[in-house]
């Protein structure tokens, strides 16, 4: 099932640091996001929001977001890079190797683990210390967990499309669709809490929201309590949405 | 044990039939040239039995393994140069290689030299650190070609390999070619180029539509559209209505036609030349060009599907 997949692995980071630009834009965004955004959001709404009763400093509470918006920018990321293969016949002379469609997902899975967890413990190590904020140390392997869980749900979210669609406009059309409500209908930006109950309810249906709030609880420990089941709800969201995946790659036409 | 056997195979887009119930088999260390228009089937006959595509009926033996039940063992046994070039754009030449090497688990040792050996073959040295994207398309296919011979499967599929190439290229491919021949692989070569097939393959099967209209060594295919001689005349005016009253003669065995002229099919050039000029010129033809040749495989492929391969 996995034959060739450290071969493979090894392909999508060589391929990756050749491509150093596209590799550093999520981080970079991901920090300009938790600088700009985030300290023009506190000027706003003033220096601390209440999440469960507690307040917190809002841009400690929109580090986890900015996380995992890193995450589904690496994911779509390696969406991409798995519709030049197509596009550039890379798919096809792969699938003739002897390697397995499974393996050659796994690997851009692997891939795209690999630099979100960078990107996720680079924007701790050098934002963090600058806002005052600190990590409980105990609740890294909560960081790790959400970190490689949201990788593949977001991976496996966008790859059917990257897999299918043949037009760019139609795929950057599609891609927006998806990413912006994602972003904007989760707890990224804001306790959900004091939201309407339409909102909620969307929120909910939202994997982002999962990964979000797991990584709040291991950067901020908060949301404690219901961690268990959030952390079973990205599960399930996350194994589905990977079966469709390799399903839909191994039925589309290269 | 034969390297490939294809059991009815076929292959259906839609409505439209790509691959038509065809039949044939590749004896091991043979080179078979699938020989036919662009469009005849050919490129999907290849992604068949590389395993890249289903078949919609029927199936192929790759050295003893199902295309259907056991894609993986046959993966192993087979390496495939595509027709459209398949390169990783943003990475050197020397990265291209090393990353297929690796894919076919060359040990690290035998792959540098490989490589090293392959870039010089190629004439791709001072490329090996230039990024794909930035190389001409005949540099590019180039690298292609290169990347096909890395390593040595049982059985090598080569898809229009010097399309693009210059005549430099050309000739060390067709080297590569029957080097891998020479060395046991059995090699199965697409192309539409008449001089290549006939050069390098051991058989020639014509493709058109999606079938294998004959299927035979070079010689017994020419002879199979009788022996004799071919005179091209290049006719001024309307010649066409000539063809059929040239069919007629009696030394005449077949006429083909471009649109400048007509290929005639002769017993003897010494014997009919005269004549058949006389003829010609008596129905009011200007003959501008006269040349007299043996059949080629493009006179087969006329004389069995009407039209020329191009």
């Amino acid at each position: 099932m996995t034959k060739g997949l450290a071969s493979l692995y090894y392909r999508e980071l060589r391929v990756m640091s050749r491509q150093s630009w596209a590799t550093l834009t999520p981080l970079i965004t991901s920090l300009f996001y938790l600088f700009l955004f985030g300290l023009g959001m506190r000027t706003l709404i003033g220096e601390e929001i209440f999440l469960e009763g507690e307040s917190v400093d809002y841009v400690l509470f929109l580090a986890p977001g900015v996380i995992a918006m890193g995450i589904i920018s690496i994911a779509q990321s390696s969406g991409w890079t798995l519709w030049n293969d197509r596009d550039w016949g890379m798919l096809e002379e792969l699938l003739s190797c002897p390697v397995s469609s499974s393996a050659y997902i796994l690997a851009k899975i692997l891939c795209t683990l690999t630099l979100s967890l960078i990107q996720a413990f680079l924007v701790l190590l050098i934002g963090l210390p600058l806002i005052k904020g600190g990590i409980f140390v105990a609740n890294i392997p909560l960081v790790l967990l959400s970190t490689l869980l949201g990788g593949v749900c977001f991976f496996s979210l966008f790859m059917p499309l990257m897999s299918r669609i043949r037009s760019t406009n139609l795929l950057v059309a599609v891609m927006t669709l998806i990413y912006l409500p994602m972003i904007l209908c989760s707890s990224m930006f804001y306790p959900l809490e004091e939201a309407p109950g339409w909102f909620r309810i969307v929120a909910h249906i939202n994997p982002m929201t999962y990964t979000v709030d797991i990584l709040r609880a291991g950067v901020i420990g908060a949301g404690d309590q219901q961690i268990l089941g959030e952390i079973l709800v990205l599960f399930i969201f996350t194994m589905a949405l990977f079966g469709v995946s390799v399903i839909s790659l191994r039925k589309a036409s290269i | 044990m034969l390297a490939i056997e294809c059991i009815n195979l076929t292959k259906r887009f839609g409505g439209l039939t790509a691959v038509d119930h065809i039949n044939f088999e590749v004896k091991r260390n043979e080179i078979l040239g699938l020989l036919g228009p662009n469009g005849a089937g050919k490129t999907t006959i290849i992604r068949m039995l590389t395993t890249v595509i289903p078949p919609t009926e029927g199936t192929a033996i790759i050295l003893g393994f199902d295309v259907q039940k056991e894609p993986t063992k046959v993966k192993e046994k087979i390496g495939v140069m595509l027709q459209n070039t398949a390169l990783e754009r943003f990475s050197p030449v020397y990265d291209n290689l090393d990353i297929y090497g690796r894919i076919h688990n060359i040990p690290r040792k035998e792959r540098k030299r490989r490589i090293e050996w392959l870039l010089s073959e190629f004439g791709l040295e001072e490329k090996r650190n230039e990024t794909i994207r930035l190389l001409s398309g005949g540099l590019q296919k180039r690298v292609q070609v290169a990347k096909a011979f890395m390593h040595h499967p049982d059985i090598l599929f080569l898809d229009e390999p010097t399309l693009g190439l210059d005549p430099q290229s050309r000739l060390k491919t067709w080297d590569f070619i029957k080097d891998s021949s020479r060395e046991g692989q059995t090699v199965i070569l697409s192309t539409n180029y008449m001089d290549e097939a006939e050069h390098l393959c051991d058989r020639v099967g014509i493709i058109d539509h999606g079938r294998v209209i004959a299927l035979d060594r070079v010689e017994a295919l020419k002879d199979s559209i009788g022996s004799g001689d071919i005179i091209d005349m290049n006719i001024e005016g309307d010649f066409k209505s000539l063809r059929s009253d040239i069919l007629g003669l009696d030394y005449v065995k077949g006429v083909g036609g471009e649109a400048s002229g007509l290929s005639i099919q002769v017993k003897s050039a010494d014997e009919s030349l005269v004549a058949l000029s006389q003829y010609v010129v008596e129905r009011g033809g200007r003959i501008k060009t006269v040349s007299v040749r043996r059949p080629t495989l493009e006179d087969v492929f006329i004389r069995l599907t009407g039209r020329t391969i191009r």
